[in-house]
């Protein structure tokens, strides 16, 4: 059990509740009566919530009634409290030192005088045929990164030229646009014509997804509207978009369709497809009010903070119940935490993927207090064992050891829960692939979330404000069951 | 020789209560140092202009808080190529 560390625990904004102009009601609120609660110094407190969620901690401190404290508390207990009260911002007490210089590191690598090239040619399993625009990569040395990559022509042909030194391709990773499953080659000996065959994508077959939610009724989800702030979404047969907006400076402001990506389309699809069952892709909740606010200019792989916030500002004033924002950058900012607190505080729910750098720390905006952050977990026998998606198998494994956090997914103490982001099938432009991703796992979330609330409908019934998205919080993580990855992996679990 | 510092694009975000006040518009508008570029959303304003000018403006007015404008990404899961070897 990990050992118990200071935090602050604070009101939405500021450090008091009616400094944050937040008006104190004549009943008290839940976070109001919470913060009341443990106004005094006290060795053993513990909160509860009605869905039987539960937070041990130690209060040290107090600023005032309706203000801020300093508490000890496990990690454990951190996510416990998220779900008890997840309008209280919680932040671990930090101390300032002073800044030594970062010493100077070995970064580049040996460059190879030696060369081999060969012509890797990529085709179908089932008739031959080349498969061109497929991204092909190969690592002679995996750990450091060194190989070589390129995409395959028309005829479905592509040269690497690798460093000569024992002649193997340590790992060799080939990613098709659409249709078929990716390919992953492991000390593959070099030759100078190598032939891969995809294996295609059955659509009848069920992936993580369907394995864990099955197929779903048309109407799961009616009655909720969810944003996705992504690339755009569509066109696409399965998936029907409601409206949006282009918040891109420049762009037209009605162009919310897919930037020619597809990211958003398969985020999308993962929600809200409405396709048949083994012809297209059903999301989690086809019901749902679709709409798309795409923040990716054309050919663009970065957005804007000021896109991503004016995208997120006009979702709220759309009525989004739900926002799914599958991205993300290292760096915190104030103008962001702000949008976030605005949009609680006008009762909608955003949703933030963790981040795929390999456990590294939970990228923003998912790491801040009021997202919810989701971590990408997977499940072997979902996709072919020779995939690239097999890649991404690594410890630590659940209660059922079919069940694993994937590699890339980021991982901390912020991470409230876990969605299925391995091998995911759903829509891009022309037809469907299967894509890996804390982006898939966020949408997962989102469309259990969106089910679940249309289901339960009494925090859809609220007024618009911070206690309805705080209920509508408590819903999603009282639903949520741990599956033994332990909270840095999993926050409370899976949903 | 006289350097110019560096403009760059600044996010100004309201924290207030209820839509930005136009007070505030209007002084950034009336700012030498600092250009408006964005006035479209309701609680936010995209400036650009030196830093130290840009903080100070905001400084002037209360409940505003400053970011700079920065890129995010839609996070990529493929392994990448770190180093490609020369000819």
């Amino acid at each position: 059990m990990a050992a118990p560390r200071r935090f602050v625990l604070l009101p939405p904004l500021g450090v008091r509740l009616a400094s944050a102009g937040i008006r104190l009601a004549r009943r008290a609120s839940p976070l109001e009566h919470f913060l009341a609660s443990i106004d005094r110094p006290a060795r053993r407190v513990l909160a509860r919530s009605g869905e039987g969620a539960a937070a041990r901690m130690q209060v040290l401190d107090s600023v005032h009634a309706d203000g801020a404290k300093l508490v000890e508390m496990r990690p454990e207990d951190v996510v416990g409290l998220r779900s008890v009260q997840p309008g209280v911002r919680i932040v671990p007490e930090v101390f300032f030192r002073p800044a030594r210089a970062p010493r100077p590191q070995v970064l580049s690598v040996a460059v190879a005088r030696r060369t081999v090239t060969t012509t890797v040619r990529v085709v179908s399993r089932t008739d031959g045929k080349p498969v061109a625009g497929a991204d092909v990569i190969g690592f002679t040395d995996y750990a450091a990164g060194e190989g070589a990559q390129g995409r395959t022509d028309a005829a479905g042909k592509v040269r690497l030229r690798l460093r000569a030194t024992g002649r193997k391709i340590e790992r060799l990773f080939i990613f098709p646009v659409l249709g078929f499953w990716g390919a992953l080659g492991k000390n593959v000996a070099v030759k100078a014509e190598m032939e891969v065959a995809l294996r295609p994508i059955d659509l009848r077959v069920p992936d993580a997804l369907r394995h864990f939610y099955g197929f779903t009724p048309l109407a799961m989800g009616r009655a909720v509207t969810v944003g996705i702030i992504d690339t755009g979404v569509g066109d696409h047969p399965d998936l029907v978009v409601e409206g949006g907006a282009n918040t891109v400076q420049g762009e037209k402001p009605g162009d919310w369709r897919d930037n020619g990506t597809g990211h958003g389309t398969h985020v999308a699809g993962i929600v809200a497809g409405r396709g048949a069952n083994g012809r297209g892709v059903r999301g989690l909740a086809p019901g749902v009010h679709l709409r798309s606010y795409r923040v990716f200019g054309k050919g663009d792989d970065g957005a804007s903070n000021y896109s991503i916030l004016k995208a997120l500002d006009r979702a709220v004033e759309d009525g989004c119940d739900l926002v799914n924002m599958s991205l993300g950058g290292p760096d915190r900012d104030e103008a962001t935490r702000s949008a976030i607190i605005d949009a609680r505080a006008q009762g909608t729910l955003v949703i933030c993927a963790a981040g795929n750098d390999g456990r590294g720390p939970v990228a923003y905006p998912g790491a801040e207090q009021l997202a919810i952050a989701v971590s990408a977990m997977g499940r072997r026998g979902t996709f072919p064992a020779d995939s690239t998606h097999a890649a991404e198998i690594m410890a630590p494994y659940g209660k059922d050891r079919a069940n694993f956090i994937a590699g890339f997914s980021n991982v901390g103490p912020e991470i409230d829960l876990a969605g299925p982001g391995v091998a995911i099938v759903s829509a891009v432009r022309g037809g469907y692939a299967a894509w890996d991703g804390t982006s898939m796992a966020c949408p997962a979330v989102t469309g259990v979330a969106a089910a679940l609330l249309a289901r339960e409908r009494r925090a859809l019934r609220m007024v618009r404000g911070q206690a309805r998205s705080d209920e509508m919080a408590r819903l999603v993580f009282a639903a949520a069951r741990a599956v033994g990855f332990g909270v840095r992996f999993e926050g409370r679990g899976m949903l | 020789m006289i350097v110019a510092p560096m403009s760059k694009k600044f996010i100004l975000r309201y924290c207030g209560k209820g839509a930005k006040p136009a007070t505030a518009v209007a002084r950034v508008k009336a700012s030498e140092d600092v250009k408006l570029l964005d006035d479209s959303s309701p609680r936010m304003l995209l400036v650009e202009g030196p830093k130290q000018a840009v903080e100070a403006l905001a400084g002037t007015m209360s409940d505003w808080v400053v970011s700079a404008e920065r890129t995010m990404k839609v996070p990529n899961p493929r392994p990448q190529v770190r180093s490609k070897r020369a000819a």
